[in-house]
């Protein structure tokens, strides 16, 4: 063996080291990038063909007839043209699920806690990096989604514009909710620790439990979906609030407070479990 | 330096490690040899902080591991080589780790370099072969130049070649003062690699003494001999303290060596037909030692202890 000459002495370190760590973790694999782009094209591309169909739907009015239609229809050309959300949730929320999950199917947790024996370092970490990117994803399909959406609204005359009342508003919101889906994803994930279980509990989360409260008698119906991720994410979309359900910015603090009820919960076990 | 003090894992009702005590030395190879299932595995982790003791502590220079901020410079563990993403490349798996510990790139490329795969780093790790990948192992376990270096069976699935590269890298590492912590469940691997033993069994230990010292006691020394004068032989040995037993058609002797059986049985004017030393190899002084704590233990014991003998 050659006698080693290049220093191993620190340069950097610290919890930026082991930000930058994993900030390399994510961006070095490839399954990274075609999961993002899968989120992104099916996201938008669901969100284009709901787009495109109501556009044409209405295209067979004019004048006062399309107002009285879209007054009836109550639409709201913002939150049609952000329908992939129902999608880019469920994506990002899986993917939250996988960075944890599939460190610990292939047991490199061991690997990347022997190196950084502090675990809420490690959580804070991933959960920065992540987060991160999830913001950036999220942002991209909704203003992608946005943008093509009154594309297809042209046609009826029923687009509108980035600086019209509340449009921004609702496409800033929606693209944070996906985020914070994400993050609940990666809380689950480092509760569950198995890919699989991670992902049956964040969709349940997701879609089933909002599906079940909707069945609840009336009022407990909207008086607990409102609390929910459904309408949560549904009002944050729209730029026709809703009197009954949560203001948008409430019902993203809402859904923030239980990714880092799940968030926490995971990081306390971390710290507390063999790894 | 590594300690460990009255170390304890439960897990339920089962117990992996048992009131564990042992210093590993730096400047020799220590083995940590043990059946499967023995708890050495589940030893290393803890020394690690991957697990947490039930009882007992573990410190490496000192400290807990957990209390190291940045370990790598002081440890280097290769615990399962397969701990790896198989879609990174190598050099990114070694830069991901290297970050944490605030270990500049250069470093990187230098132990690539020393296990011999800087012309593989950006291949993807899922195409290594075992031994590739147990080579990166290595050239995580040694990015922060660490005094204290623990690899946990790292001959396993190897071949030859890499088995005899494994075993001269942990003498040279040893020789540079480092404290060698290497687990096997192999003596004879253990024999050729270690100076040191510690031995244990069922989470318990068994023996921690010097590979020389280890084969001395316990290797089953004895004299075999064939004589057609049985009785007058057995006679005459068991006068001068040998302890004289029948195996098939010969006399398995102990307590005396050869030399002195040869001298025995002309002055009593004994015919010989064969007098031979026999030596127990060191799997069998192995099995031997652990014989009351294997896991789980095959029916092919009983042949091997009867042809043994």
């Amino acid at each position: 063996m050659t006698t080693t000459v290049i220093s191993a002495a620190p340069t950097r370190g610290g919890y930026g080291g082991v930000l930058r760590s994993e900030w390399t973790k994510i961006r070095s694999v490839r399954s990274t990038y075609w999961s993002l782009a899968a989120a992104i094209f099916f996201s938008v591309g669901f969100a284009a063909l709901t787009s495109a169909i109501t556009a044409h739907h209405y295209e067979k009015y004019s004048g006062a007839e399309l107002h009285r239609q879209v007054v009836q229809d109550s639409f709201d050309a913002v939150a049609q043209s952000l329908s992939g959300v129902a999608l880019g949730q469920l994506a990002l929320g899986v993917l939250g699920a996988l960075v944890i999950s599939s460190e610990y199917r292939n047991r490199m947790i061991r690997t990347t806690l022997t190196a950084v024996p502090r675990r809420g370092r490690i959580m804070l970490a991933k959960l920065a990096v992540f987060g991160a990117v999830a913001v950036l994803v999220g942002e991209i399909i909704t203003f992608l989604s946005f943008f093509i959406g009154m594309a297809f609204y042209k046609g009826p005359g029923l687009n509108v514009a980035l600086s019209d009342p509340g449009v921004l508003r609702a496409i800033v919101a929606t693209g944070l909710y996906m985020a914070l889906a994400g993050v609940m994803g990666l809380g689950l994930g480092l509760v569950i620790r198995h890919g699989a279980g991670a992902i049956t509990a964040i969709i349940g989360f997701l879609l089933v439990v909002p599906a079940l409260a909707s069945a609840l008698p009336n009022p407990w119906d909207d008086r607990i979906g409102k609390m929910l991720p459904l309408q949560i994410g549904q009002q944050a979309a729209t730029t026709t609030q809703l009197h009954d359900f949560l203001n948008p910015w409430v019902g993203l603090l809402v859904l923030a407070i239980y990714a880092a009820v799940a968030v926490a919960v995971g990081g306390w076990l971390l710290r507390t479990r063999d790894a | 330096m590594i300690e460990v003090t009255d170390l304890t894992k439960r897990y339920g009702s089962t117990v992996a490690v048992d009131g564990l005590s042992f210093q590993v030395k730096p400047g020799v190879v220590t083995g940590f040899l043990g059946p499967n299932g023995a708890g050495k595995s589940t030893t290393m982790r803890m020394i690690l902080g991957l697990d947490r003791p039930t009882s007992g502590t573990a410190t490496i220079n000192g400290r807990p591991y957990g209390q190291h901020s940045k370990p790598l410079h002081s440890v280097g563990a290769l615990l399962e080589a397969s701990a790896v993403h198989t879609g990174r490349s190598a050099y990114n798996h070694l830069l991901a780790l290297a970050q944490t510990n605030g270990i500049p790139r250069s470093r990187v490329n230098a132990v690539l370099e020393q296990v011999g795969l800087t012309a593989v780093a950006k291949r993807r790790i899922g195409a290594f072969s075992l031994g590739m990948g147990q080579r990166l192992g290595v050239a995580a376990a040694l990015l922060g130049d660490p005094g204290v270096l623990m690899f946990d069976e790292p001959v396993n699935g190897l071949d030859p070649e890499g088995i005899v590269w494994i075993r001269t890298m942990l003498k040279s590492l040893a020789a540079e003062g480092r404290t060698v912590f290497v687990s096997s469940h192999l003596m004879s691997e253990m024999a050729l690699t270690a100076e040191h033993l510690i031995v244990i069994g069922q989470g318990r230990l068994i023996a921690d003494t010097s590979v020389e010292e280890f084969v001395q006691r316990s290797v089953q020394n004895h004299v075999r001999v064939v004589t057609p004068d049985e009785q007058r032989l057995r006679a005459a040995l068991a006068e001068r303290g040998g302890a004289v037993s029948v195996v098939g058609d010969a006399l398995a002797v102990t307590g005396l060596d050869c030399r002195q059986v040869g001298d025995i049985a002309g002055a009593a004017g004994c015919t010989l037909h064969e007098l031979s030393p026999q030596r127990a190899s060191l799997e069998e002084a192995f099995m031997e030692l652990t014989k009351g704590s294997v896991e789980y233990r095959g029916t092919a014991d009983v042949a091997l202890e009867g042809a043994g003998a």
